[in-house]
């Protein structure tokens, strides 16, 4: 296989929920994404891989309009929201849920107060109905009873997981994940797979969109791979495409060797 | 020579550029405040929060800080007056002193310490924390939420501290002239309602308005734009001190310039 194909895969009869034309975005003279072109299947659960410092947090940045593109177009649910203004934006994202890589909970709010935040912005709800709903995603989420308690307390796995039940308080069509199982030791990473897992088939339509390094979860969850190199995608596959694949580029990623076309990674 | 004076040039440049990519964001920063400030929701509660930690919680050491300043204000000014014979007008001139100057600036210093270091520093550590990033994220501007009822608050408070400031300054001077001075009561206060007009208060409170939005877009600004780490959050509650307490000075200056002109 060449570098910069696409690896063929068997075609998925789905509308893509993300779009990305051509994106190029540059920081300070370094150029990051340099023609980043991908789509992102509804109802999958797609994960993109990259080197460190690739831009795989830039573009999940892109997604929900925190940064925006020096050019290229970026399509969300089927709205072009390039140059969106902010209030348009704001609108795509009631329907995305981002669960950060240390959860990025208000440490100043309780437990129920950080899955409650984006209910009470955005919908009517009496103080009882609020509370149920809090209740009901902290129990999806394996933390039953955790209402009181405080941010500072809990462990990171927990955190991890009032993240996610903030992320999905507002029922998303979107969720993304940056970097769920950084840090994780396999335990706690077996448990935010099988939660992402979980989280897909108990939410109808939900199209989840992962940043991971972690090759084992990302074989093992992906419906889709997304492989970001030099700033631009590099190749797109199923699992089983990336595994058995034999460009050397691939091959150096998800064998995790020291010797190969991407170089030593500088420590 | 020249590669001496083309590094100065060059490192004089880099800090004009700095400068002005600042003023630069502060303008889009107060762009977005005024435009949050108009559009709804408006956070009535967290308005209210802020009333209670710029105001409530900087009385105790406005009213220590007020009695003394009068005090000792009272005790310069009374023992120059004395010379003339004329301790009977310590408290107008410290009550005019208070009114127009002391009140605003020394209540702006207080505020600026008090509540300015710790917005700057809160929203500084949810910045690098990543707190505003989920925030927006979650369609939430963090303008809104967080800078927008600092700013209103710290605004309104700001006059209510100065004229308790005031009110505080003169009793501190009215119990030192008493003791040390044994200045007549009716004395002081006919001094005081003939030296001090209601347009000195006036102008005192539209000061202290000024200086309130002036600290509160300040420490805002200063964290929101917070990078780096615990250091950073450091270094951006430094900043916004120093950078309110400048401004507070030079901006009393020309405020008093046009009230004088005015």
């Amino acid at each position: 296989m060449s570098s910069r194909s696409t690896i063929p895969s068997a075609a998925v009869n789905h509308s893509p929920v993300v779009v990305f034309n051509d994106v190029r975005k540059t920081f300070a003279q370094q150029q990051v994404l340099r023609g980043l072109s991908f789509e992102l299947q509804r109802g999958e659960i797609s994960f993109i891989i990259g080197r460190s410092g690739e831009g795989k947090s830039v573009t999940i940045k892109h997604i929900i309009g925190v940064l925006h593109p020096d050019s290229g177009e970026i399509f969300v649910n089927g709205e072009k929201l390039t140059h969106a203004p902010e209030t348009k934006w704001i609108e795509a994202r009631r329907n995305m849920g981002l669960l950060f890589q240390d959860g990025a909970l208000f440490d100043s709010m309780s437990v129920g107060e950080n899955v409650a935040f984006p209910i009470r912005e955005f919908e009517k709800l009496t103080p009882k109905e609020l509370t149920q709903r809090v209740d009901s995603l902290l129990e999806l989420v394996g933390l039953p009873g955790y209402g009181n308690a405080k941010v500072p307390d809990l462990s990171i796995g927990q955190r991890k997981r009032v993240g996610l039940a903030r992320a999905l308080a507002l029922n998303p069509s979107i969720l993304l994940y940056d970097e769920p199982t950084t840090g994780m030791d396999p335990l706690i990473s077996e448990l935010i797979d099988s939660l992402i897992i979980e989280m897909q088939q108990k939410i109808p339509g939900l199209s989840s969109v992962v940043i991971s390094h972690d090759i084992q979860s990302v074989l093992r969850l992906a419906d889709r791979i997304f492989f970001l190199h030099e700033g631009k995608m590099y190749a797109t596959g199923r699992p089983v495409d990336f595994t058995t694949s034999t460009d050397p580029v691939i091959r150096q990623f998800i064998t995790g060797s020291l010797h190969g076309p991407l170089g030593k990674p500088i420590a | 020579m020249m590669d001496v004076a083309l590094r100065g040039l060059e490192t004089l440049g880099g800090v004009v550029r700095k400068q002005v990519i600042g003023l630069g964001r502060f303008t889009l920063l107060l762009q977005e405040v005024f435009f949050w400030m108009v559009r709804p929701p408006l956070r009535i509660q967290l308005i209210f929060k802020q009333f209670e930690f710029v105001g409530n919680k900087s009385l105790s050491i406005v009213t220590l800080s007020s009695l003394f300043t009068g005090a000792v204000l009272g005790l310069q000014i009374g023992k120059i007056f004395g010379i003339f014979k004329a301790e009977g007008l310590m408290g107008a001139a410290t009550g005019k002193a208070l009114a127009l100057e002391l009140a605003p600036v020394m209540c702006g210093f207080i505020v600026t310490g008090r509540a300015g270091a710790a917005m700057a520093a809160e929203i500084a550590t949810m910045r690098v924390n990543e707190q505003l990033d989920a925030m927006e994220a979650m369609g939430v501007s963090p303008v809104s939420y967080l800078i927008v009822p600092r700013v209103i608050a710290s605004t309104l408070m700001m006059p209510l501290l100065a004229a308790i400031f005031l009110f505080l300054g003169l009793i501190g001077c009215y119990i030192l002239g008493m003791i040390m001075f044994k200045v007549d009561t009716s004395v002081f206060v006919s001094q005081l309602q003939w030296l001090v007009w209601v347009s000195d208060i006036q102008k005192g409170l539209v000061k202290a308005l000024v200086f309130g939005f002036i600290l509160s877009t300040i420490a805002c600004y200063k964290g929101f734009y917070a990078r780096g780490g615990a250091k950073g959050v450091g270094e951006a509650t430094t900043q916004a001190v120093v950078a309110s307490l400048l401004t507070i000075l030079i901006v009393d200056f020309f405020i008093s310039l046009v009230q004088m002109r005015g």
